[in-house]
């Protein structure tokens, strides 16, 4: 729709150019040829992304369980394994789990960020670009360089196996990379819009709660979807401070529970997959744009 | 002595007398002495007091537990069940830590009285009240009062862990020396030594460095240039049906990534998985995938393509959206090709804006330890290593090291070599990077 639109566009534009106009409307050989071989190519990469997606589809509906088949794809098929799935494992428990830490995670980490990221956009103080640095560097180091420190600390806390301890782990390492990309939404949010409410005497609280919070509604959500979204794909820190089957999240116990079946059980693992990957996946598609403008927006 | 009292400065104000800057070192002596005396002295009594009494309660800190904790990080313990190595270290860590803040809030004290001097002797001033300087205090203190929280977090969550697994790479901690039943003690470089210079581990380590440099390098750039490629072809004005591709090519973005890798995992199977069957239709048989090393690294390749590809076409996308059309109007006008126009305008605006993210990607693909754990586990066994496979890279092997073999001090190390290279790196590159020039440029 919005192609067809801007090629007439260009045409209108661009009466005065007759030559130009020829070559956009008629195709050369060379401009045909490379046009299917760009279709042979998108349509080639769109199958190998498919692939597997069609696959564990297919696989979680097999009504016989192994692996070992004599065809590529299976020949009856039924919804057993996601019957199987609620009835023989804790797969509910661990969703269970996993949505809590989520949503702890996310609430966590936003009331360390938002302050933190503010007085980076707009306190004047001694050496900020000490701190930005800091933030920046610390954002790289991925949580297993320090796993054996966590299981010790939150050992002695009497913190394994239990919400807090993991949800600790996972907000606090989040903050830095959370603070930078939040500092860079609040720098693009003019100053002057606050500047005229405080002429107007509004203070800098106010100016917090009642401008600024508002505008960065779309980062917030996104800090937010990113704390959620974090005991969804961590695997090895989950690992580490989790050892109570019942207190599993979702990729554990997928993982340690049914993956490590999965020779004699692959249907159970394909349901658990999809319904796993299924929330997550909606919502990423539906929040691309915004995710997208957000994490290209930080480093800029 | 007045001579080199009135040397001492904390300002670069050359317009003040002699005399001011001596009363200001006097008074700065005094809070040097004890903290918060100088303002006493100049009857700043409250703020005075309160200095005072932040020195007196580090005093009792230090003399009933600091000064123990920081002696028992020193020595990690004496008796063994007695005393815990690895709780004596946090706590010595901890009383360092908060040693440090004193000596940071300490320092601040004296420049403070020496500046509260030479404010309160300048020619226009007027002397505030009580409330006004709470005020002024409290407007001092907003943006500290702000960063708290996340300082706090990140000292917590990410300093305290950090400076513990580095101590614990100068120690012993390994599968024979396990506290409380034994004491830990430090060993200074010896485990760094070990790693680079003793030879099966130094084998290792060399091996493991230059395979996680190829990987690096491949499952960063590899992604990145079939993201970009995509979203140059579909810029193309004639193809049809954008959308659809679009949305299939966000699909392995969207995905949580263990779900995808342990589906790849599978279909990688030697045996039964799908690509040997698929490749058996066209007569390739039982490529052992995963089993082998060259299959199995180009097997974790072609995986971090397909895992990593979406972002990057997502954002050339974005960028080749946002560049400006006149651009290639007037490109067009004076009969530049198409080709002429892609290597001279979209490539080179494209490579600008995605290039300080592609860096940070390679900060990841580095320690990327998802693919490799999830897919080969680090497998297939070489024969030539200690406790590592060919695929396995240096996080991988690091946590090998410490779970399965519970030699957490080589862990800690290899963790310490990491964060010394991801620190250089990272350090070099986002000084060049833009959101950094803008602000040193403030």
């Amino acid at each position: 729709m919005t192609d067809s639109l801007a090629i007439e566009t260009t045409q209108t534009a661009e009466p005065a150019v007759p030559v130009q106009r020829r070559k956009r409307k008629r195709m050369t050989p060379f401009e045909a040829v490379k046009l299917v071989f760009t279709y042979i190519f998108l349509v080639f990469i769109a199958m190998l992304v498919l692939l597997p997606i069609v696959y564990i589809l297919t696989m979680s509906l097999n009504a016989e369980k192994s692996l070992y088949i004599d065809t590529v794809f299976p020949t009856k098929y039924s919804f057993d394994a996601f019957a199987r799935l609620f009835t023989e494992t804790q797969y509910l428990t661990w969703y269970g789990n996993t949505l809590i830490v989520g949503a702890m995670t996310a609430a966590g980490e936003l009331l360390l960020v938002l302050p933190t990221s503010y007085a980076l956009s707009r306190l004047k103080f001694k050496g900020r670009k000490n701190y930005l640095m800091v933030f920046l560097v610390l954002q790289m180091f991925p949580g297993t360089m320090s796993m054996v420190a966590y299981y010790v600390l939150l050992n002695m806390l009497g913190l394994i196996d239990t919400y807090f301890g993991i949800v600790i782990v996972f907000s606090c390492t989040a903050v830095p990379g959370s603070t930078f990309m939040m500092k860079g939404f609040f720098d693009t949010i003019p100053k002057s819009i606050e500047e005229a409410a405080m002429l107007d005497g509004a203070t800098r609280l106010q100016c917090v709660a009642r401008i600024i919070i508002p505008l960065a509604m779309p980062m917030i959500g996104l800090i937010c979807l990113f704390g959620f979204s974090a005991p969804f794909g961590d695997y090895m820190l989950s690992k580490i401070l989790i050892t109570d089957p019942g207190k599993y999240t979702l990729a554990l116990g997928t993982y340690q529970g049914i993956y490590s079946q999965s020779t004699t059980d692959y249907a159970l693992f394909a349901a658990a997959a999809i319904l796993s990957a299924l929330p997550m996946a909606v919502i990423y598609m539906i929040l691309q744009k915004t995710i997208v403008n957000g994490l290209g927006g930080a480093t800029k | 002595m007045t001579k080199f009292l009135s040397k001492i400065r904390f300002t670069r104000d050359e317009s003040i007398s002699p005399e001011r800057r001596k009363g200001a070192a006097l008074r700065a002596l005094a809070s040097a002495a004890f903290a918060g005396l100088g303002y006493v002295i100049q009857k700043e009594f409250i703020k005075g007091f309160a200095y005072m009494a932040v020195e007196v309660a580090f005093i009792f800190f230090f003399a009933f537990w600091g000064a123990g904790a920081c002696k028992n990080f020193a020595t990690l313990g004496e008796v063994p069940m007695r005393d815990h190595s690895l709780v004596m270290m946090v706590y010595g860590i901890l009383a360092i830590i908060i040693t440090v803040a004193f000596v940071v809030f300490w320092a601040a004290n004296v420049a403070g009285t020496y500046k509260q001097y030479i404010k309160a002797t300048g020619e226009n001033y007027i002397p505030l009240t009580r409330k006004e300087k709470l005020r002024e205090w409290l407007h001092e203190k907003t943006p500290l009062l702000f960063l708290l929280p996340g300082l706090i977090a990140i000292a917590a969550g990410i300093l305290i862990p950090l400076v513990f697994s580095i101590s614990i790479a100068f120690t012993d901690y390994d599968a024979a020396h396990q506290p409380p039943k034994n004491l830990l003690n430090w060993i200074g470089f010896q485990n760094f030594k070990d790693l680079i210079l003793l030879g099966q581990y130094a084998k290792t380590f060399f091996g493991i460095l230059g395979w996680t440099l190829i990987w690096t390098v491949c499952s960063s750039v590899l992604p990145y240039g079939l993201g970009i490629l995509l979203a140059v072809l579909l810029s193309n004005p004639r193809v049809r049906g954008k959308k659809i591709f679009k949305i299939i090519y966000i699909l392995p973005w969207a995905i949580p990534g263990y779900i995808s890798l342990l589906v790849l995992q599978s279909m990688f199977d030697t045996g039964y998985g799908l690509i040997n069957q698929i490749l058996g239709l066209f007569g390739i048989e039982n490529i052992p995938w995963l089993t082998k090393t060259t299959p199995a690294r180009i097997a974790l390749i072609l995986v971090s393509i397909w895992t990593g590809f979406s972002f990057p076409m997502m954002l050339s996308e974005n960028i080749i959206k946002n560049i400006d059309k006149e651009i290639y109007e007037a490109a067009t006008l004076d009969g530049a090709s198409s080709t002429r126009t892609f290597f001279s305008i979209t490539f080179p605006l494209l490579m600008f804006s995605i290039s300080p993210i592609f860096i940070m990607g390679l900060a990841g693909a580095f320690n990327n330890f998802n693919i490799i754990f999830l897919m080969t586990g680090g497998y297939p066994i070489n024969l030539n290593y200690q406790s590592a496979g060919s695929t396995d890279i240096l996080i991988t092997w690091l946590f090998k090291l410490t779970i399965n073999n519970n030699k957490y001090n080589y862990g800690a190390a290899i963790s310490l070599i990491l964060f010394i290279l991801i620190a250089i790196f990272s350090i070099f590159n986002l000084r060049k990077t833009r959101a950094f020039k803008e602000e040193a440029g403030e």
